[in-house]
């Protein structure tokens, strides 16, 4: 052990301070020397140089989320990103997106078909979603359902009363998304924003 | 019944070991890796060596043990662990309880009670 450490070693203590960055920074460089010097004893005294025999070591000191996980137990910091509420992701948005761009179909566009196809592509991302409660993709298909079969008949009929299919088009172009929009803000702060109980320990 | 098992152990080690460290540091001060093998050599007691030194950290914070750097034979310098006046105190407690809950769980779990 003449000064090169095996690069592994390196990438474990890398991997280490990554899972333990919620911490204080104190006590998360006390734990990291600690552990670096446990390493270094372990390596030296089962004289470890093959990948194999490395790897063999870093089993024995743990899983760096494992250490995290007791730190944050130990040091009674509530851990608030990993066991995290549902996170945003690109399904959400895309789900979003075509909501949005169904609504301007029809009622820029006027056509329900192109309405029809982002509406249900849409429908199959919100349900996929796990960011939003199933009353609100209820909620969402059900509206989303009369506005669009609002649109068919507005294009069968083109009648006089077509004008209450057509304000209910409209609130299917409106209240979907930014019921969902809100409910995905309200997501968002509650992920970000939940207190835990202990003072100090989140730096973030 | 493994995961359960595992779960249990996980459990009673929880709030058993940081006493089992402090035990360990009643006649003499150690440093971590000393510690480590001592406790790694019983069966059960530490499943990722890594996992002590939180604990060690608390310890310390909480004022239980305090720590010193003292040269190595061979490396860098080490943290040497040892017992305050508070963690003799605090072991002392434990041990009292831990021998009366003991007794009290066994009187149950050996059989003929009553």
């Amino acid at each position: 052990m003449n000064g090169t450490r095996h690069r592994d070693v390196d990438e474990y203590l890398q991997r280490l301070r990554r899972s333990m960055g919620d911490l204080p920074a104190e006590r998360r460089d006390e734990i990291l020397a600690e552990i670096e010097g446990h390493v270094s004893e372990l390596l030296a005294e089962t004289s470890a140089t093959t990948d194999a025999e490395v790897r063999n070591v870093q089993d024995r000191v743990g899983d760096p989320d494992d250490i995290a996980a007791e730190a944050r137990d130990r040091l009674g910091i509530n851990q608030v990103t990993r066991s995290e509420p549902p996170r945003t992701s690109w399904p959400d948005i895309a789900a979003l997106t075509l909501l949005v761009v169904g609504s301007l179909m029809i009622t820029l566009a006027s056509s329900p078909e192109a309405m029809l196809v982002a509406w249900m592509a849409a429908v199959v991302l919100l349900w996929i979603s796990d960011v939003w409660s199933r009353s609100d993709k209820v909620t969402v298909t059900l509206i989303l359902l009369v506005g669009g079969l609002g649109a068919v008949a507005i294009q069968d009929a083109r009648e006089p009363e077509g004008f209450i299919y057509f304000a209910s088009i409209l609130l299917a172009a409106v209240l979907p998304p930014a019921l969902l929009g809100l409910k995905l803000r309200r997501a968002h702060l509650a992920g970000g924003g939940r207190c835990g109980p202990p003072a100090g320990g989140r730096e973030r | 019944m493994v995961d359960g098992q595992e779960r249990l152990l996980t459990q009673m080690r929880r709030g058993t070991l940081e006493y089992c460290v402090l035990a360990l540091l009643r006649e003499e001060e150690r440093y971590g890796f000393d510690l480590v093998r001592a406790l790694a050599a019983v069966d059960g007691m530490v499943t990722s060596e890594g996992t002590i030194y939180p604990l060690l950290g608390r310890l310390r914070r909480d004022g239980l043990v305090s720590t010193t750097w003292e040269e190595s034979p061979s490396g860098p310098p080490r943290r040497y662990y040892r017992l305050t006046p508070k963690g003799h105190k605090a072991l002392g407690e434990f041990v009292e309880e831990w021998q009366r809950f003991r007794d009290a769980v066994d009187r149950f779990v050996e059989g003929g009670n009553g």
